[in-house]
This record gives structure tokens, sequence and C-alpha cells, in this order.
């Protein structure tokens, strides 16, 4: 019991500091009128400071636990594809389009990467 | 009425059951926890008589962390620092070539199968990961609980086929995969392959987030043109 909450307690600083991240960069983005998501300006400025390495080792384990449940966030989203989807004859094109386009996307992308000389 | 408390409640727990069978079965490309808790949860509401908007309205808050996740990001990214540094010429003109090509073929796909209106619209932004898509459609008052919905399926479609498909093309390696996953599959895959492998996660999320930024920097300034061709 001890153990357990001794680790919500670690986990609850780096959970903090990504949601005050991302609510700056959200305000930052809206006050600048950037085209940018809040959320990637979060992210670069926790990057930077990773960076400088001065030590932000405290976040490590809420940045952690935000990252292992980010599939439980977009749950709800596919639910909803059964209300967005078009009844009748768009759905067939619409689904083939969806298949056809994501993978020529990932084999464009391997194919570049090897091209260019990645491996590894 | 569904309580809000409730939808992530249930939402959390079919997605941590769905991931616990997954890795029973050896983390299998076509057990995406995603998938199956959605299926999981559409077939509750089906049953229990729950309208499925009401219940995404109710599970709000989970989309609200999207932005807190994406923060996130930067421990894995910055944790996988040499790995990009030794493969950084590659990888960026992995992923500003693939990202170009995917919005691309997206964008045109649509237009020649004649998916115009506000469907045509949602396509635009498929290859981009979800907190991208409400950013971007949120800034330019495009269809965002469409536009969000097809990114998801976009990503369960990816993680489920990309897999087998880079394997039976002999493609195995962290960087090849991981690029093609992020780029392709963003969250979803990228969710799955960090279960599988840290490594090809880390270049995964590298690569979501820089389509991300791409797609953001292209689509704002150029959506008058896309809103206003001839799909309309």
């Amino acid at each position: 019991m001890r153990k357990q909450a001794l680790a919500v307690v670690a986990r609850l600083p780096g959970v903090a500091l990504c949601i005050m991240l991302a609510m700056a960069g959200d305000a930052l983005a809206r006050g600048l009128g950037l085209p940018l998501p809040g959320a990637v300006i979060g992210l670069i400025a926790y990057l930077a400071w990773l960076r400088s390495g001065r030590g932000i080792s405290w976040a490590a384990p809420g940045a952690g636990l935000l990252l292992r449940w980010l599939g439980a966030m977009v749950v709800p989203a596919l639910v909803s594809v059964a209300d967005a989807l078009p009844a009748g004859g768009t759905l067939l094109p619409l689904l083939a389009l969806l298949v056809i386009t994501t993978l020529a996307t990932a084999l464009a992308t391997a194919f570049i990467y090897r091209w260019a000389g990645g491996h590894g | 009425m569904v309580e809000p408390i409730a939808a992530c409640a249930i939402t959390v727990a079919a997605f941590a059951a769905m991931r616990r069978l997954s890795a029973v079965l050896g983390h299998p490309p076509w057990a995406s926890p995603v998938l199956l808790a959605a299926l999981l949860i559409g077939a509750g509401l089906w049953a229990a008589g729950i309208a499925p908007a009401a219940y995404v309205a109710a599970a709000a808050p989970l989309r609200w962390l999207l932005a807190p996740a994406v923060v996130a990001f930067a421990g894995l990214i910055h944790g996988n620092a040499a790995l990009i540094r030794r493969q950084a010429r590659p990888l960026l003109l992995a992923v500003g070539g693939g990202g170009i090509f995917g919005l691309g073929i997206a964008i045109g796909g649509a237009r020649l199968l004649g998916l115009d209106g506000t469907l045509g619209l949602a396509l635009t932004t498929k290859t981009v990961t979800a907190p991208f898509v409400v950013a971007i459609m949120d800034r330019v008052g495009g269809p965002l609980g469409l536009a969000a919905a097809l990114s998801v399926l976009t990503g369960v479609i990816g993680a489920v086929l990309v897999p087998p498909l880079l394997r039976a093309l002999g493609i195995r390696d962290a960087g090849a995969t991981g690029l093609a996953v992020g780029v392709s599959s963003h969250i979803v895959g990228t969710d799955w392959l960090t279960r599988r492998d840290p490594g090809a996660g880390a270049l995964a999320a590298l690569a979501l987030v820089l389509v991300g930024l791409l797609a953001a920097l292209l689509l704002v300034p150029l959506w008058p043109v896309i809103a206003g061709g001839p799909a309309h």
C-alpha cells in the first residue's frame, strides 16, 4: 500500500509539468497567433530543458505514465467513427482510400530512409 | 446522460484489459488494444442502448490529456538522442518526403474518388496525429470531430497492416520501421511499436511530431486553396 502510494506521488510532478507546459504553450500559440498546436511548443520547451542538462529527472515517471496511456486517450475518437462514417456508396471508396494511402505513405517513408542511407 | 468519470474509467479499464490481452498474445499487430477497446466499448454501448455520441462527449477529459501526452514525447525523443543524431539526414529526408507524400495522396486521392465537401476536408489531415488535427482544424475552422475520427482510424489501419507489410518486404530495422509507422500510423502505431521496441518507438514518436509540424506549417496557409478548390 505504502509502495503504491509512493509510486503515485512519484508520477505527479511529471504529469503536472506536462499539463502546465501544454497549457502555457496553448496560451502562447493563441496570444501570438502561431499556426502551431500549443502542445508542440510545450514539447519543444520540455526537450530544450532536457537538452540543457539542468536535471529534470523528477519529471520522467509522470511523462512515462502519460505515454503509457496514450492509446486509451484516442479510444473515444475511434468509437465516434461509427457515427462519423458516411452511409452507403461513399463508405467503400473512403475505406479503400484510407488503406491505400496509409500503406503507400509507410512504404514511401521506409524507401526514402533506405535511399538516403539510413540503417539500423 | 453519461457521467464523465464513468466514461473515462470504463475507457481506461477496457484499454488496460485489451493491452494485457495483447501482451499475452505477444503483441501481434492485429490485436491493437485501441481497436479492441473501441469495439468492446461500442458493443457495450449498443447493448446498454447508449448513443456513442453521449459516451464520446462524456469521455472528453481523456481527449484533453492528449496535449500533455504530446509534451511527454520529449522524454522519449531525448532518451534516443544519440540514435537520432547518428541518422539525422536520412531521418529528416524520410519524414519530410514521406509526410509530404502522405498529405498529397490523401488530398489527391479524395478528389480522384469524388470524396468532397466536409469528408474531403477532413481527409486532408488523415496522416496527422490527433492532437495536431484538433489544433489545425481549430485554427482553420475545419471539420474537427470527423477529422480526428479519420486520423485515429488511419492509425488503427496502419498499426494493423503496416508491420506485416514491412515484414513481407524484408524491412526489419528499427529505423525504417519506426519512421514508416510514425509517419503513416501516428499515435496508434507508435503506441504499439513503443511497447514492442522502445528504440523504434522513439523514432516513430519523433516522426509523428515532425509530420504534425510540417502539416501545421503547410495546411494552415494553404487552407483557403484546399477548401476553396474544385472540391466545392
